[in-house]
């Protein structure tokens, strides 16, 4: 049987780290579905490819923060104090491009790309991953010429610092 | 007791524009004790205040040094603003009894600023930084400074690689030679112990950066021998005059 990405269509060769933990047959839908410890239970038809599901994760991630900006008022309260900049997000060796504009208590956040951003981060899928989930320091992998940014980098250093702001409310919250 | 001195960072941060002359007097206006700003030098040798190393002037990137005060004072921030001069700081916060810390990225920098404060009669108001973006060591960064002039004050901002403070990175014997006042840390990293640390190898704790009310208000309570934590560095210095008054009273 062939595998194919629900995201790009191309044949799955590999499979996503820590996916296809547990196949099994859903009653009611009648169709195979598995649990993916990213994603939750999914049907096999909506499977994604290793760089799919990496894209996936970071805009996960990004609209975690999203809603967050929505439903939390110390979030909300700390974004006012920012006047809207642009963050453009470019993961290497793909054409996965993302962008968030923060500041006057929002937080939006889309594929693509944006006009006029403050600051742009290039990097690769797995180093943008692990600074937007906190394993990574922005900073760190910068000075090791694992992460390049363009333009302000004030606006990069409080851009990451609203990130952990996120992390640690979300852990507070009881958040994964 | 001590209180933390607060220095509001190109101005009133991220309010306004930045790193101009009236962001420079309403930061004096919120009440904080210093001005954090970054100088370059215009091809004459005046020192201007900018935190960029080029401006892109007609679609292309010049460098300041290459550009003259003229120049320099025809390009336009955002609002219509100008580049400020050192000189002219100095001027319209002549009656605010501020301080002045600036970041350098060379020494010829913090000299041609020793030769301006000392004009204005300020050299003990000023303070040079070495930036936590760049890659010399302090030794290399200071030492032409510090043969120059025996008595400015000086900064260092630990290198914003490391994400945990070891002794050596902190360059301490270093500090101790060159007659270096400070150990700047980024907030993200300051620990009670981190902070212990410093005020034993008998240097002030400055913390740069600070934002969010929490951490704020966790930085201002930290004491350790009953002092707090000397100065902290901030883009909403409102905001920390504010709580700073509140919470160190």
């Amino acid at each position: 049987m062939t595998l194919r990405c629900s995201g790009c269509g191309n044949e799955i060769e590999t499979l996503p780290l820590k996916c296809a933990h547990s196949i099994s047959f859903n009653d009611e839908t009648h169709q195979m579905e598995c649990y993916m410890e990213n994603c939750g239970t999914i049907e096999i038809k909506e499977f994604l490819c290793e760089k799919c599901c990496a894209k996936k994760s970071i805009m996960k991630l990004n609209k975690y923060v999203e809603q967050l900006a929505l439903e939390n008022d110390e979030f909300k309260e700390e974004l006012a104090y920012f006047n809207t900049k642009i963050f453009q997000g470019k993961v290497l060796n793909s054409d996965f491009t993302f962008w968030v504009e923060f500041g006057d208590g929002v937080y939006l956040c889309d594929k693509g790309v944006k006009d006029n951003p403050a600051f742009t981060v290039i990097c690769s899928h797995e180093t943008m991953l692990k600074v937007f989930n906190g394993q990574l320091e922005a900073f760190a992998e910068f000075f090791n010429g694992n992460l390049k940014i363009e333009g302000d980098l004030q606006y990069a250093v409080a851009f990451f610092d609203l990130l952990k702001l996120a992390s640690e409310i979300n852990n507070e919250l009881g958040g994964a | 007791m001590n209180r933390t001195f607060v220095w509001a960072h190109r101005g009133t941060g991220f309010k306004g524009t930045q790193n101009c002359l009236s962001s420079f007097i309403n930061a004096a206006e919120m009440g904080v004790d210093g001005i954090k700003t970054e100088a370059k030098l215009s091809k004459e040798g005046e020192v201007v205040l900018s935190f960029y190393e080029s401006l892109k002037i007609n679609g292309e990137e010049t460098p300041i040094r290459a550009l003259t005060l003229e120049e320099i004072k025809k390009f336009k921030l955002e609002n219509n603003k100008t580049i400020p001069t050192l000189r002219e700081v100095f001027e319209a916060l002549e009656n605010y009894n501020l301080k002045y810390n600036i970041d350098i990225m060379e020494p010829e920098v913090g000299i041609k600023i020793i030769d301006t404060a000392k004009e204005f009669g300020l050299l003990d108001r000023i303070e040079l930084g070495k930036p936590s973006i760049h890659p010399d060591s302090l030794s290399k960064f200071y030492t032409e400074i510090r043969k120059y002039n025996k008595n400015v004050s000086l900064i260092n901002s630990v290198s914003l690689k490391y994400t945990e403070f070891k002794d050596e990175y902190l360059e301490i014997e270093d500090m101790r030679k060159l007659n270096v006042e400070g150990i700047n840390v980024n907030f993200n990293f300051v620990t009670f112990d981190l902070f212990k640390r410093v005020k034993d190898f008998g240097f002030k704790f400055y913390v740069w950066g600070v934002l969010f009310k929490r951490k704020m208000e966790e930085l201002l309570t930290m004491k350790y021998n009953g002092n707090y934590i000397d100065a902290m560095m901030s883009n909403q210095p409102d905001r920390l005059v504010k709580y700073r008054d509140e919470l160190q009273n």
